[in-house]
């Protein structure tokens, strides 16, 4: 479903990812695991078609990035760091207007459905800006699967919450991975753990391992946040293979 | 298309704007002692002076009320949202400058009483008030295209206001340049001039000339800007 080649992107003369290279397989949900700055979002926003790569191939569903944008931002939905959605809008007609610009047919039973998939039916008629962090969120997934993309890709989707809010939107975010393919970037063991069949580690810009995670290691633990150096302590207690020089 | 679905949007928050009402409020009372000024003092049947200071006034009015098309996407963040949604750069354009020109119709619209009122009380030339209406529209739609580019280009919202307003004062302005140079330099300061152009309209002129001027301007000022949006992403 994606297909990332030597992908580099350079913002001036500084390369903030470099040469990277994964397949993510239909169903699969793959983890972007690294600390703050290690290079997640621009690589995520580069496979939402947001920005585009300097140099390398992406292929997201048979379709290349910088000749198909348009058909693959048709068929992934988003959920951005941070999540800024127009907090001047009701939660009911952001998710319309989200709706119809991917043209969904039968759009009002659509949204009403995810309306009631993410519990959201008390604050249809409520601002965004006017919602608390935790709904703010999973305003922030509703509008990402509101017209049935094929892959969903989320972008440190529990970053800001509080732990009691994290164990909420897992209750969220855990049918999605069943249901869609999903890419989700984290800085957040945790998050790993509860979602990902496998995962990717990066620092500086480049992905410097990855671990296939058996269904145990799926289970909720209390929340841990990567400390400087964790990328090679974890790696080293997952037995991770490791390139010397990121370590 | 979506960029009427972005149109559409953009129009609600428009009519959620107190600074909206205001603005347009404030436009009606202008318009309006020019228009009780000109009825009263000189027993003119004619909206010529309204569209000229209404057109002066939309100089300041539309920059000030739209300033925040663009640069509120950058400022939230909203415009990540948007582009990573099947949407092109040129719809995201398109669909901001409807929706101002669309508001702009709702402020404008009430102006139509003037007409009536003369229609009651006089004999007002009907064509020239209409081609004036015309004027007014196509000079307000280069006014907000330039607020639309402004926007697109600047960080903060009281810089795409001042950016805005140079560029339309400039334009405005240009005219008064091409009596200063001779020959061909002259006259294409004249032609680039906004004044010149609307001022036809204003009198009841209509000549496809000045429809090109504007239409022209309009089409490559929101081209730019969809460049200008490129650039900057």
């Amino acid at each position: 479903m994606i297909e990332i080649e030597n992908i580099t992107k350079h913002f001036g003369n500084k390369a903030v990812i470099q040469n990277v290279n994964f397949k993510v397989e239909k169903g699969e949900t793959v983890g972007l695991y690294g600390q703050t700055g290690a290079g997640k979002t621009t690589l995520i926003r580069v496979l939402t078609a947001y920005m585009f790569p300097s140099s390398g191939k992406l292929t997201i569903l048979g379709y290349n990035i910088l000749s198909h944008s348009h058909e693959i931002r048709r068929r992934v939905g988003y959920l951005p760091q941070g999540v800024s959605l127009y907090g001047d809008m009701t939660v009911e007609n952001y998710l319309t207007f989200v709706a119809r610009l991917h043209r969904v047919n039968d759009r009002h039973r659509r949204v009403c459905q995810v309306i009631e998939e993410f519990q959201l039916s008390r604050h249809t008629k409520t601002l965004i800006g006017k919602l608390p962090l935790d709904l703010h969120r999973r305003v922030g997934l509703a509008q990402a699967v509101v017209f049935n993309p094929e892959i969903l890709i989320l972008d440190q989707p529990t970053a800001g919450l509080a732990p009691d809010q994290i164990m909420e939107i897992y209750q969220f975010i855990k049918p999605l991975t069943n249901q869609y393919t999903v890419f989700l970037s984290t800085h957040t063991w945790c998050d790993v753990e509860q979602f990902c069949d496998r995962v990717l580690m990066m620092d500086k810009g480049r992905i410097v391992g990855e671990k296939r995670l058996k269904m145990s290691q799926r289970r909720v633990e209390p929340r841990k946040v990567a400390e400087p150096g964790a990328i090679s302590i974890l790696a080293e207690a997952l037995s991770i293979s490791i390139n010397p020089i990121f370590r | 298309m979506n960029a009427l679905v972005v149109a559409k949007r953009e129009f609600e928050t428009f009519l959620v704007s107190p600074t909206a009402y205001l603005i347009g409020a404030f436009f009606l009372f202008i318009t309006g002692i020019v228009f009780s000024f000109n009825v009263v003092a000189h027993h003119q049947a004619t909206l010529s002076p309204v569209f000229e200071v209404a057109g002066i006034t939309l100089i300041f009015f539309i920059p000030i009320l739209m300033n925040h098309l663009l640069v509120r996407e950058f400022q939230r963040g909203t415009l990540e949202l948007l582009m990573t949604s099947p949407v092109a750069l040129w719809e995201i354009v398109l669909g901001k400058f409807l929706a101002a020109f669309l508001f702009l119709v709702v402020m404008v619209a009430p102006t139509i009483a003037y007409l009536f009122i003369l229609i009651y009380f006089g004999q007002p030339d009907l064509p020239v008030a209409l081609v004036g209406y015309f004027g007014l529209f196509l000079f307000g739609g280069l006014l907000i295209s330039i607020v639309v580019m402004s926007s697109a280009m600047c960080t903060n919202r009281l810089t795409a206001v001042i950016l805005s307003v140079a560029l339309a004062a400039f334009l405005w302005l240009i005219g008064r340049l091409g009596a200063v140079f001779n020959g061909s330099v002259g006259a294409i300061l004249t032609y680039l001039s906004s004044q010149y152009h609307f001022l036809d309209f204003v009198v009841g002129v209509l000549t496809i000339s000045n429809i090109t001027y504007f239409v022209s301007m309009i089409v490559a000022i929101l081209y730019l800007t969809t460049h200008i949006l490129k650039i900057r992403l």
